[in-house]
């Protein structure tokens, strides 16, 4: 049985600007397999944000007889104990120092000091962050601070990690580096993980399965296991043939989206930046 | 030991000036340049500091209590407010003009009416002291609520906090180093306010105490009066400025 | 769905609170000498503004504190800015003077009044230099700060284009930090106009303060709300021509 069960997802929403009713996803159905690396890629705007959203409890999917199921049970608000969530940016607390920041997850479990401390400061080490446990985030470059939401993700130790697009705001180093740190520990620990992007490379890269959205309305339009061996190295001929793939894809899509003027990333309008 | 010049000169250079400035109060009085009348020297004023505080303890009382009942009530209704309309967008934009106009506007000019209203007991001092305080602090409160990011409040939910526990473990934690230093310019402007109204009703407190020194020239105890008050009033502002510094160092 | 746009309600809210304040006070009992309609009071602005009202050498008198208001914050802006220039100019100076300023800043201004009309008596220079004192230390500050602020890049690439120090300051920190000042001085303006006006209230013997203080003791109370929301709105209207300088300037 998959953990996460998608079936005829819709979602549409009231637009203020535009006064005009926009749907986003159109009777989308996907399905997670424990320990997946399922990427969601597509276009800006095609709503893979939101489908995650919607996962995630954060944001209702629309009342029409779609079904999200997450281990069984149908999704009703965030459920912490079973998924953890990451965003774009890392929003950490400035009040709070690091070590802080990654306990601040248990705290809303009630697990006590010592046990959150000495979860907080193992996945800390884990991505190589120990030594800046009492620093305030302030002092960490992107790179880190990513990385100390990924840790505060991770000491959750749930079943399931939802991240919406977590490296895009990183140079291209630090989103390599940090995309080996996630395959390694999502190796080591065996994690389902759902990974939303508009990066191609990336998608191959990390994915164990992608799934291509479609432009808005978004729909789901390939769904394709990535079997390449790891580690993977970028820029070799299967890597290629493969990015070719789903390139075939994407690039109509991409173009559509283009051309029906969408305004790009409004599915993130559900997420209000900074 | 290595010596720190850049420590150690500002150091010596602000007490030379404090040096300077004593000596040329106290010329003034000695040479004559301003009549003695109206002018003590610091070392009379230093005398006069302990008999005055003793003798003005009860006004110095009155006025505390002033201070405090006018603070405390100006910084609550301001809280009260401020958070209530922080929790709508459009509240806040539609009353934040009147309240930033209630901060530039001489009130001062209003005292007659708060006489003319609430007497010359110590309501007026009260209620114009609670009024001054009211409006910097409002304005700080409703400024506090937007540094508190929709995605701060947002991966709170998506870890399962309720609203009581979000408000105590985020909202109020990042809006604290604005609350505090507006709690800073409501105490400065409280103080002001107390002392106005007992400056002009001189009856009770130390600003009346300060009024009938200086109108009956017993000058040395006026000095030393307001040496008084300048260092309680300044205990208490620097305390809350270095309050303000210790909530807001996270922000570097 | 129209949405009222927050100005408008803003508005609206003013106008709203002036008709029940008018409803008020034609129907309780409350004594005419504590409140009065609010369209009694308009009538008596207008009056005073033309002449007709019993209120004694209004012009005379509004041309006095508007002047007193205009030579202190002259005088405070000039002073402000020159100190707040040498305090930005060394580290050494800035690190030995900030803190004195800084305790200077933190004495509510009020309670040095009754010295400087005991050392220079009851005419317009002790409302000047009151509103002076009250007005000059955000200048101070705000200057210093803007100037310390500069982005450091900026003077290096000065530098490295051959220009000396002082074409420096004046071609690239002064505008660089133009901003901070400006706002200080804006800021400083509405301090000034609260210092002067503190002092012609408790004064009384002058100016707009000598108006409000003769309709109070009279009990003449239309005239009284008139006085006081005519120097409000002088407060006011100074105020917004201050900040509408300081945005074109920001701009430009």
């Amino acid at each position: 049985m998959p953990i996460i069960e998608v079936t005829g997802v819709s979602k549409t929403y009231h637009d203020a600007a535009s006064d005009r009713v926009v749907r986003t996803l159109d009777k989308v159905s996907i399905a997670a397999e424990e320990n997946d690396f399922l990427i969601l890629l597509g276009p800006s705007g095609c709503g893979k944000s939101t489908l995650l959203n919607i996962v995630a409890g954060l944001v209702p999917s629309d009342p029409d007889g779609g079904r999200v199921l997450v281990a069984g049970k149908p999704v009703t608000g965030p459920n912490p104990k079973l998924m953890a969530y990451m965003f774009q940016d890392p929003v950490l607390y400035p009040w709070r120092t690091v070590l802080k920041n990654v306990e601040f997850g248990l705290e809303a479990q009630d697990v006590d000091r010592a046990e959150r401390r000495q979860r907080a400061l193992k996945y800390l080490r884990l991505v190589g962050l120990e030594e800046f446990a009492d620093a305030y985030p302030r002092q960490l470059s992107g790179g880190m601070a990513q990385r100390v939401a990924l840790c505060r993700a991770l000491a959750l130790e749930t079943e399931i990690i939802l991240m919406d697009e977590p490296f895009a705001a990183l140079d291209e180093q630090s989103r390599i580096l940090l995309g080996d740190e996630l395959v390694s520990i999502w190796r080591q620990v065996r994690r389902t993980i759902v990974f939303v992007t508009h990066s191609l490379t990336e998608a191959v890269y990390l994915g164990q399965r992608i799934a291509v959205f479609t432009a808005r309305p978004g729909r789901i339009k390939l769904d394709i296991a990535n079997d390449l061996p790891r580690p993977r190295a970028i820029g070799t001929a299967e890597f290629n043939q493969m990015v070719d793939r789903v390139w075939q894809q994407l690039k109509a899509e991409s173009q559509a989206a283009a051309a029906s003027g969408t305004k790009a990333a409004r599915d993130e309008i559900l997420l209000p930046e900074e | 030991m290595s010596l720190r010049p850049r420590k150690y000169v500002p150091l010596a250079i602000r007490l030379v000036v404090i040096a300077v400035f004593v000596l040329i109060w106290d010329l003034a009085v000695r040479l004559d340049w301003i009549d003695p009348l109206f002018l003590a020297t610091p070392l009379d004023t230093i005398e006069h500091l302990v008999p005055v505080t003793i003798h003005s303890a009860p006004d110095l009382a009155i006025t505390l209590t002033a201070f405090v009942s006018a603070f405390v009530t100006g910084v609550v209704v301001a809280l009260v407010i401020g958070l209530a309309l922080n929790l709508s967008n459009y509240g806040r934009k539609m009353l934040l003009p009147l309240f930033a106009l209630g901060v530039t506007i001489p009130k001062v000019t209003l005292l007659p009416l708060f006489i003319l209203w609430f007497g010359i007991a110590q309501t007026p001092v009260i209620v114009f002291g609670a009024l001054s305080g009211f409006f910097p602090m409002v304005i700080n409160v409703l400024t506090a609520g937007g540094e508190v990011k929709p995605n701060q409040v947002l991966l709170a939910k998506a870890m399962g906090f309720g609203p009581l526990r979000i408000f105590r473990k985020v909202t109020l934690p990042a809006m604290l180093p604005v609350l505090v230093s507006g709690l800073f310019y409501a105490c400065n402007a409280s103080m002001m306010g107390v002392f106005i109204v007992e400056l002009a009703l001189a009856r009770h407190g130390l600003g009346a105490v300060v009024h009938d020194l200086a109108v009956t020239f017993q000058t040395a105890d006026m000095y030393a009066a307001v040496l008084l008050t300048a260092s309680i009033t300044v205990a208490i502002n620097m305390a809350l400025w270095y309050a303000a510094r210790y909530f807001g160092r996270w922000r570097g | 769905m129209g949405k009222l746009s927050p100005t408008l309600a803003r508005t609206l809210l003013v106008v709203a609170l002036l008709a029940l304040w008018e409803v008020f006070t034609r129907l309780s009992s409350v004594s005419a000498i504590l409140i009065a309609p609010p369209s009694a009071i308009i009538m008596q602005m207008v009056q005073i503004l033309v002449r007709t009202s019993n209120v004694p050498d209004f012009y005379a008198n509004a041309r006095l504190t508007i002047a007193e208001i205009l030579v202190a914050y002259g005088l405070a802006a000039v002073a402000g800015v020159l100190t707040g220039i040498a305090v930005a100019s060394s580290k050494v100076i800035g690190d030995a003077f900030e803190p004195i300023l800084l305790v200077l800043y933190a004495v509510p201004k009020i309670i040095l009044y009754p010295v400087i009309v005991l050392m220079i008596g009851t005419g317009p220079a002790t409302k000047i230099l009151f509103g002076i004192f009250v007005g000059i230390f955000v200048i101070i500050f705000n200057t210093a700060a803007g100037l310390r602020q500069v982005e450091p890049n900026y003077l290096r690439l000065a530098h490295s284009l051959g220009y000396g120090s002082a074409k420096i300051f004046f071609k690239v920190e002064l505008p660089a930090a133009a901003q901070t000042i400006l706002a200080g001085l804006r800021l400083g303006f509405g301090y000034t106009i609260i210092g002067v006006l503190t002092g012609e209230l408790l004064l009384v013997n002058a100016g707009l303060g000598y108006l409000i203080d003769w309709a109070s003791v009279n009990y003449y109370t239309a005239q009284l709300y008139a006085l006081i929301i005519i120097t409000l709105a002088i407060g006011v209207v100074a105020n917004y021509i201050v900040g509408h300088i300081e945005r074109r300037w920001v701009r430009g």
